[in-house]
């Protein structure tokens, strides 16, 4: 063909052939010096070296600097399942001379490497980060797809509650691990939240929530890093701005217990580490978890019920959830509510309300400490002046009673003096929901009948026939309504069987 | 006796490395044309080649070095894909901890991996553009129409081992992606369920248990992908390369147009005996001549067009290696292979995509995963392996589409393609379909009325309506090529760039909300 | 023409095409250095060949103890601590102690003194003597990859360097 010119051809062949040989020689050279010349760990290592010559002044001294190499170092330690190399850049962790230096070179701070040797823990079981990674940024993680990067330092006595129990480490360095762990029974978190089988439903059980990864959390209210820490920490703040819609109630926190809390958070991370590593306080607290000791009344109340109820004696208006609080330990309700009524609600809490449940199965609550929690409840002290008359209590804790009233006229009644508090069908609205099933089923006839009688003091439940304008057959025909509201087939319905108990 | 015969034993270990050499390269440098043609024909490495080319192999144009380059990339991935094999191990615990030490500590270990990641996304591209080099040119014709279809199997190999590979990191994007992909090939449950079939006809079940191992992807899956990616694709694609090659030459070399003078140098395979004049021949090649079958275009040519293989051709050819070996070093120097979180499976990833070349599937794939992720490709890779058997024109081979009206064709082709991926994707993104308009409607017709299936037919009809209005079928061979192509261009890049979490559609990543 | 038999007229010295061809082979052959390199490992799987075998407070003077994990035997004098390695020299097994106090080998029966030295079998060289130092906090230090002098104690230091 005429077209080609061989020699020309042949010439540019051989042409190009001598560039891009050479670009490649120069492209592998290149990444022969990245990694064998170059590279951060190395540079560090190097200079550190220097460091070690310079403060050999004893023997020992002489002979560590004289031992120093200038390769990448690690903790290989299978039984946690990790391999560390951050010591290849942190060479003077462990060596006390090392406090002066700056950061990579400083000895590690306080005495957690005496009872943490490396060689046992490494590095990422307390700090988290990538500990395979050889640079500081790829090591650190954040942002570069590692699902634990490493804690910000306030955050790292997360890791003592691994093995530790709080006051186990207060004074020697887990200070805020154990303010976080106070705080948590303090705040009343298991109200809402279940944790090693014990705690209420209202927000997410908090099993395994430091293990939680970038993905699992949304992220687009948090205007930090979006990591875990930062999430918790920004969600103690504003439950709602990090979680739209969220039931949670900020818990108003200080800086120091947002801290402390994210810490405790953190420390929930239900990893199987081996039992050699825990410490027998922490052994204990494990089996304290699966078999509570036998708490007093006052105890569980206050760890798990007070968050709402507060003390319990008054009806306590709650502004977050716009709804009224049942005074669970005020005069009134201690004088009508039968134990058995009072423990099945505990018991099976009210389905579509706040009130979780908190049997066995549910919130974690052992029948005995559910028993104990209804002495507490009803052993209010009543004073004279509050003392209901003797017919109303006698009616109240009658098992034979039973309404007889006209529902159809019960309902015009309620539409007119209930609605506005309990809402349209009796569904709940800043008082309980008169519908849930438990109450239907446990709330007897008898206690219906003195709760609206005669109120309860000390909350928004006015006493109508004490007030005047009622009579007790407009009551009857209420509680025919509401009964008709549950939809219940009185005669086989368990409030016959529970009425006929004490 | 004793003496001589120590002497000779003497003399033969002084010749020792000289007897060596002569046994291992048959000659020296060769210097006169006879000799590189030995060369090339008594080395096993070289002699897959001509003895002799024509001058126009070389020009860049005629091929782009395209298949040569393949087989470089070939060559690069099975290199590193060995070495990396050295440290990797296929199990769910320790796959990411060895791609993390491959990356972090391994010498070179980190660049050998890099190569491995971008030299298989360039085989795929190239793959796919050699394929369009092939094809423009007409050089599927005959007697080249089983090359085709052998390229064809080269083709869907090539994307099989990448996909296979993606598994074995098992990080979030693989464990995500092979998801996807498993449960494509259990898509046609989707049909057995929309005609209420019984479960004997679920046969995408069976498709994704024999892929997995299992009903989700897991250890079985990765064991079994390993096992595909190191073992089973590459000997299959070793195969089929070996007779890819070597058909190049039995099919009659490289395709030239009619009228180009041709080779007629020693070891054409398409020569027959009776041309060939015995001083000039190797005495032992001349029975096998014999029985090589073709035709004899050579009678009356010039042999003195053609130039020896070596060493224009093997030059060419390292320059084509070298350029594609600067390539892949180039890119594992300056851009790490991804690698995301370990794989978990309670976390999906948001947007989860499957391998670039996958994501014009996975956008007709969202639709219906049976039509998009099944039917269409299975349509689209028979009816590209087909086209050499339904265009039987007599076309001049080796010219870029034929000719100018060719390339009139194939301009408005892309232009119609264009204008029918956009509105495919366009229509429902704005209007929505099927489902939003009837929101009872049988699962049935979305399976066979879907942006997917339309724009199939939409291409068919097209190329078919070309062949008719032109009365050739090379003619409606491209332009049913070239909406194939540009379908596939415009969806990739949709299902890349403008995709977002929910698979909802976005003009940007940016754009994308935070997760 | 010239035949197609005869040698052609090439360029004397094709420099421009040696040049090309020698790049690349250097280039290929670079490359292929690289890649040897890679199956020699950078750092070990294994966990570190040093390791800490306590304070010098738990060797007083007469203490012979055996590190199971590690299979050393730590031998402490008054000159001081030394790690004797009881793996065999001749292939690699772990010697057993016999009565003697010395250690003989389940493999092939080669046996050692208690202080390592060779008394039989094919063991071509005594047990090795290991490295002990202290580390920075003052705890001993035995590495598993450097050899000392058979008979060399170390001496340790109280307390920290300075």
């Amino acid at each position: 063909m005429s077209e080609i010119n061989l020699p020309q051809l042949d010439r540019r062949i051989k042409w190009a052939l001598l560039l891009t040989s050479l670009a490649t020689l120069a492209v592998l050279l290149a990444s022969a010096l990245a990694e064998n010349v170059f590279a951060p760990w190395r540079i560090i290592r190097g200079r550190y070296a220097g460091i070690l010559a310079e403060k050999a002044g004893d023997a020992r001294g002489a002979a560590l600097a004289r031992q120093f190499e200038n390769r990448i170092v690690q903790n290989v330690l299978p039984e946690l399942g990790t391999v560390d190399r951050c010591i290849t850049c942190h060479p003077g962790v462990d060596d006390p001379r090392m406090t002066d230096q700056p950061q990579p070179y400083r000895a590690h701070s306080g005495d957690y490497l005496i009872h943490h040797p490396p060689e046992k823990f490494g590095c990422t079981v307390c700090h988290r980060g990538q500990g395979r990674a050889l640079t500081f940024e790829e090591a650190k993680a954040v942002g570069h797809h590692w699902d634990y990067p490493l804690l910000p330092p306030e955050y790292t006595q997360s890791s003592c509650g691994l093995c530790h129990t709080g006051p186990e480490v207060e004074h020697r360095g887990g200070e805020v691990y154990a303010l976080g762990e106070r705080l948590f029974g303090e705040k009343g978190c298991r109200a809402c939240h279940r944790l090693s089988g014990r705690g209420g439903s209202l927000g997410p059980a908090l099993d395994g929530v430091g293990m939680k990864v970038r993905g699992q959390l949304p992220m687009a209210g948090v205007s930090g890093e979006h990591t875990l820490p930062q999430w918790l920490a920004e969600h103690f703040d504003s439950p709602q701005r990090v979680v739209p819609g969220s039931l949670m109630k900020p818990p108003q926190l200080s800086r120091e217990e947002n801290t402390a809390l994210t810490v405790y958070m953190l420390s929930l991370q239900n990893r199987d580490l081996p039992r050699s590593y825990l410490s027998p306080e922490k052994h204990r607290e494990y089996y304290l978890a699966a078999r509570p000791a036998p708490a007093s009344g006052e105890a569980l109340f206050s760890q798990f019920c007070s968050p709402c109820h507060d003390t319990g004696e008054i009806g306590i208006y709650d502004k977050f959830y716009a709804a009224f609080a049942p005074a669970v330990r005020g005069v009134a309700f201690a004088q009508i509510a039968s134990a058995s009524y009072v423990e099945a609600v505990i018991r099976e809490g009210r389905p579509g309300t706040a009130m979780p449940a908190w049997g066995a199965a549910a919130g974690g609550l052992s029948d005995a400490e559910i028993a104990e929690l209804r002495r507490y409840l009803l052993a209010t002290p009543v004073p004279q002046g509050s003392r209901l008359a003797e017919p109303i209590l006698a009616r109240a804790h009658d098992p034979n009673y039973r309404s007889t009233g006209d529902a159809g006229r019960g309902a015009a009644i309620f539409t007119r003096h209930c609605t506005g508090c309990h809402g349209p069908g009796g569904a709940g609205l800043l008082a309980p929901s008169l519908v849930t099933s438990t109450f239907q089923r446990h709330a007897a006839d008898g206690f219906l009948y003195a709760t609206i009688a005669e109120g309860r003091a000390n909350t928004a439940m006015p006493g109508f026939l004490s007030r005047g304008g009622f009579f007790e057959r407009d009551i009857e025909d209420v509680i025919a309504y509401l009964r008709k509201l549950g939809g219940q087939d009185r005669a086989a319905s368990p409030v016959a069987r529970a009425q006929g108990q004490p | 006796m004793a003496a001589s015969g120590l002497a000779t034993f003497w003399e033969n270990l002084r010749a020792l490395p000289r007897n060596l050499r002569d046994s291992l390269v048959r000659h020296g440098a060769p210097s006169s044309d006879r000799a590189r043609s030995q060369a090339v024909f008594t080395n096993f490495f070289l002699h897959v080649h001509a003895t002799r080319i024509h001058p126009r192999t070389l020009s860049l144009t005629t091929t782009w070095g395209l298949g040569v380059s393949l087989i470089a990339q070939f060559v690069i991935l099975t290199a590193t894909g060995v070495l990396l094999m050295v440290y990797y191990t296929p199990s769910v615990e320790l796959a990411y901890n060895s791609i993390k030490d491959l990356h972090y500590v391994v010498p070179t270990g980190r660049f050998i991996r890099n190569i491995h990641r971008w030299a298989a996304h360039l085989m795929v591209i190239t793959v796919i553009l050699h394929m369009a080099r092939v094809f423009y040119t007409a050089a599927y014709k005959a007697p080249r129409e089983f090359n085709w279809v052998l390229g064809m199997m080269l083709f869907v190999l090539t994307l099989a081992l990448s996909f296979s590979g993606y598994l074995l990191p098992w990080d979030q994007l693989a464990y995500w992606a092979v998801t996807i992909g498993a449960n494509i090939a259990a898509s046609p449950n989707e049909l057995v369920h929309a005609l209420g079939l019984p479960a004997a006809f679920n046969v995408g079940d069976l498709q994704r248990e024999l892929l997995l191992g299992a009903s989700t992807v897991g250890q079985e899956a990765l064991t079994r992908f390993y096992l595909l990616h190191v073992m089973v694709l590459p000997i299959a694609m070793v195969l089929i390369m070996g007779v890819h090659i070597w058909r190049i030459r039995k099919d009659g070399g490289l395709a030239r147009p009619e009228g180009t003078p041709t080779p007629a140098g020693k070891g054409v395979g398409t020569m027959t005996p009776q041309m060939q004049t015995p001083s000039s021949a190797p005495g032992k090649s001349y029975g096998l001549m014999c029985i090589v079958k073709g035709r004899s275009p050579y009678t009356g040519q010039d042999p003195d067009e053609t130039v020896p293989a070596w060493p224009y051709l093997l030059r060419a050819e390292l320059l084509v290696f070298m350029i594609t070996m600067l390539v892949c070093v180039a890119l594992g120097l300056l851009f790490d292979a991804p690698l995301k979180e370990i794989a978990n499976p309670a976390v999906p990833e948001n947007p989860a995509k499957a391998p670039w070349y996958f994501l014009g599937l996975q956008e007709m794939v969202s639709y219906s995963a049976f039509v998009g992720g099944l039917v269409i490709p299975a349509i689209v890779v028979l009816g590209l392996a087909l086209i050499p058997f339904l265009d039987r024109e007599k076309e001049p081979a080796g010219v870029w589409f034929s000719g100018a009206r060719g390339k009139r064709i194939a301009a408005w082709s892309v232009l119609f393609a264009a204008i029918a991926a956009v509105l495919s994707v366009a229509v429902p993104v704005r209007y929505g379909w099927l489902r939003n308009w009837f929101p009872d409607i049988h699962q049935l017709w979305i399976i066979i009325f879907n942006p997917g299936s339309l724009l199939t037919v939409a291409y068919a009809v097209w190329s078919l309506w070309i062949l008719s209005r032109t009365r050739s079928t090379r003619l409606g061979a491209i332009a049913l090529f070239t909406c194939f192509l540009v379908g596939f261009v415009i969806l990739t890049y949709v299902g890349t760039y403008l995709r977002g979490p929910n698979w909802e559609f976005y003009w940007s990543p940016a754009d994308w909300p935070v997760h | 023409m010239p035949g197609r038999l005869e040698p052609d007229e090439m360029p004397r010295r094709d420099w421009l095409g040696l040049a090309g061809l020698w790049t690349a082979a250097l280039a290929v052959g670079g490359s292929l250095v690289g890649m040897a390199r890679l199956p020699k490992p950078r750092v070990s799987p294994e966990a570190s060949s040093r390791f800490r075998a306590g304070s010098p407070l738990e060797y007083p003077p007469g203490t012979v103890k055996v590190l199971p994990d590690q299979i050393v035997r730590m031998i402490a004098t008054e000159a001081g601590v030394a790690a004797l390695s009881l793996v065999c020299t001749h292939l690699g097994c772990v010697v057993g102690e016999d009565a003697d106090g010395g250690f003989l080998c389940p493999c092939h029966g080669s046996r050692f003194d208690a202080q390592g030295k060779v008394l039989g079998g094919p063991a071509p060289r005594p047990l090795r003597w290991l490295e002990v130092s202290q580390a920075a906090d003052g705890a001993l230090v035995v590495d598993a990859a450097r050899e000392v002098p058979a008979g060399d104690f170390y001496p340790p230091t109280s307390g920290r360097p300075a």
